[in-house]
């Protein structure tokens, strides 16, 4: 994944999260983030869909719960 | 636009004029939110959105709709046929008949909606049917339902099925700023009123030809020749008129010449499918504004269809609310046309009430009276025709068109008196003048429109012009050019007769009021002084 591409996936996650600008999401999991909830989560799904042009399926979908897990979806990686 | 760049937009918008609406949906709508905001921020409103809760359309759609609130709906095939939703699976099996009646019944209850916004997202079915040609006709019959209500159709793609299963959400996120940008632009486009009125002229829209001047024989309005697109026009009106549009007729002419044609059967349209034939020489406008007041409807609600620019203008001019469309003069333009119309007066429902319209607005009228009533001041219109008005001498060479618009012209005539080729001739050998003159603007060449006889001893004793020019001071301007002139016309030998009503108008004003049949003496000085300002609408030249 490139730096800008990371970036904005960055960026993506702290908006749908409504995470302040400067926090570090790099290591942010679902069940340690309050705002990560069920809509949040379908925000988040659509967010990456339309900023990646991809289309996720439901199975991903259900095991995209952290931001290492979408980071490396995204790379085309395993999921866990 | 993707999530980024609609982040951006919100963050950045400084406000601006709000955009209230509600966004319905049978899925989950709050994923939309960000996108909607943006959308509307893109066109510098702020939207301020409503959705329903999840799955709650069906419910929302039996409710009264709101006339102040805004309804965007967001439909897709199960809203039409519940059975056909990925989210509860492949039903076990269907009965057609069932799935279209229901179909039927949410199509009816959203024509019962006629302010709402509707937006077909044509999602692919799960296979519903043993055979699958049942399914895609199936699929068919409802996007046709939804396009028949008006909806805007969206692309298919824009299904996410995962997204959907998921969370309910039926637009993927590769769509759903596109989707939600047409959601604004149905929200924030000006709701047109439908019109209730429409007001025809009747020669040469209704039918083709001109009743006074060539009869009800020589009108066509029948599906053949001349008057086929009259009556593809006609049919139009039938079909407005039975769906509650109340029409009404304004024409330049005398009342019982206008209602012949109705009389005769052979139009598809009857008298008593108008409101109202108004048939007089007063401005239209004036006549419609006159209507309107009696009917106590809005001049907004009123359409104007005429073929004749003049008049087009003029009602536009004084009544601005009044929408004027103008009837075409070449079949190329009719279906436009006609589409048009049509646009005017949309109907999701047809009511009895609605059948019953036109009826009940003529008991309401008990006869419309012709005042003494002014139209509009044509003549910053006029300046604009840029007409050049051409006087011939056509007492020597080739007289024909001059002799027969003396011979075919009913309204603007001022005596009726016919005459032969032999008795114009004796006329011109002692000494008489026989005038035309030629119209152009800028639209093009309207012919030789007007002819004047005119006697050794300088009377006039026939003067007409075509009605194809009226209203544009054509005749003011030529007997004031006729008045400046050396040997100018002493006066006119006047004769009422049952069409020249307009001619007598014009005499009235040129020569003062009338006493009787007879010379008619013209104070020509008078006459240059006070049309001066109509010979200033035209390039005036002599051939």
């Amino acid at each position: 994944m490139t730096d800008a591409a990371e970036s904005r996936l960055q960026e993506i996650v702290r908006a749908t999260l409504e995470l302040p600008p400067d926090a570090d999401v790099t290591e942010a999991r679902q069940l340690g983030v309050e705002s990560w909830d069920s809509l949040a989560h379908v925000s988040l799904m659509l967010a990456i869909e339309g900023e990646f042009g991809v289309s996720i399926d439901l199975a991903d979908q259900i095991q995209l719960t952290s931001y290492a897990a979408i980071r490396r979806y995204l790379q085309g990686g395993a999921l866990p | 636009m993707n999530f980024l760049e609609a982040q951006r937009l919100v963050s950045t918008f400084q406000g601006g004029e709000p955009l209230a609406f509600l966004f319905a949906l049978s899925g989950t709508a709050e994923p939309f939110a960000l996108y909607v905001r943006a959308a509307a921020a893109r066109r510098g409103r702020a939207a301020d959105v409503r959705f329903l809760p999840f799955n709650t359309l069906a419910q929302a759609l039996r409710r009264d709709a709101d006339p102040t609130v805004t309804e965007v709906f967001l439909l897709m095939p199960w809203d039409f046929a519940p059975e056909a939703d990925w989210r509860s699976g492949v039903p076990e099996s269907v009965d057609q008949e069932t799935l279209e009646a229901r179909a039927a019944e949410t199509a009816s209850l959203l024509a019962r909606r006629a302010q709402a916004c509707l937006l077909y997202l044509p999602a692919p079915l799960p296979p519903l049917f043993p055979d699958p040609s049942r399914g895609a006709a199936f699929a068919r019959s409802l996007e046709s339902l939804a396009l028949g209500l008006g909806a805007r159709l969206l692309p298919a793609d824009a299904f996410a099925l995962g997204g959907y299963l998921s969370s309910g959400c039926p637009v993927g996120g590769t769509w759903i700023g596109r989707v939600a940008e047409a959601v604004v632009d149905a929200a924030a486009a000006p709701r047109a009123e439908p019109k209730k009125v429409l007001v025809t002229d009747l020669d040469n829209v209704l039918w083709s030809g001109l009743i006074a001047e060539e009869g009800p024989e020589g009108i066509a309005g029948e599906p053949s020749g001349r008057g086929y697109r009259h009556f593809v026009y006609q049919s139009l009106l039938r079909r407005l008129r039975r769906e509650g549009t109340v029409l009404a007729a304004v024409s330049r002419n005398d009342p019982d010449v206008v209602v012949a044609p109705f009389r005769s059967g052979r139009l598809l349209l009857r008298e008593d499918d108008f409101v109202a034939i108004i048939a007089s020489y007063h401005a239209k406008s004036a006549q419609i504004g006159e209507l309107a007041q009696r009917l106590n409807l809005s001049l907004d609600s009123f359409v104007f269809v005429d073929d004749n620019p003049v008049e087009v203008a003029e009602v536009s001019l004084a009544l601005p609310g009044v929408r004027c469309v103008t009837f075409p003069h070449h079949d190329d333009e009719l279906v436009a046309f006609l589409d048009e119309l049509a646009s005017l007066f949309p109907h999701r429902v047809i009511t009895a009430e609605d059948r019953e319209r036109t009826d009940m607005y003529r008991r309401r009228l008990d006869g419309m009276i012709a005042n003494d009533l002014q139209g509009a001041d044509l003549t910053r219109f006029l300046q604009d025709l840029k007409m050049t008005l051409t006087i011939h001498d056509r007492s020597r060479g080739d007289r024909t068109r001059a002799v027969q618009l003396i011979n075919k012209t009913n309204q603007f005539n001022l005596n009726g008196r016919r005459v032969t080729d032999e008795e114009v001739c004796a006329i011109l050998d002692g000494g008489g003048r026989l005038l035309s003159a030629t119209l152009a603007d800028r639209t093009g060449s309207h012919g030789e429109v007007l002819a004047c006889l005119v006697t050794a001893d300088n009377t006039i004793t026939s003067f007409v012009m075509s009605c194809r020019v009226f209203q544009r001071r054509v005749e003011y301007a030529f007997v004031s050019w006729l008045a400046a002139q050396p040997n100018p016309p002493a006066g006119l030998e006047w004769a009422s007769t049952p069409r020249n009503t307009p001619f007598q108008q014009f005499l009235h004003e040129v020569a003062g009021p009338l006493n009787g049949a007879g010379f008619v003496p013209l104070d020509v000085t008078s006459v240059v002084d006070r049309h001066a300002r109509d010979v200033g609408l035209f390039a005036l030249r002599q051939a």
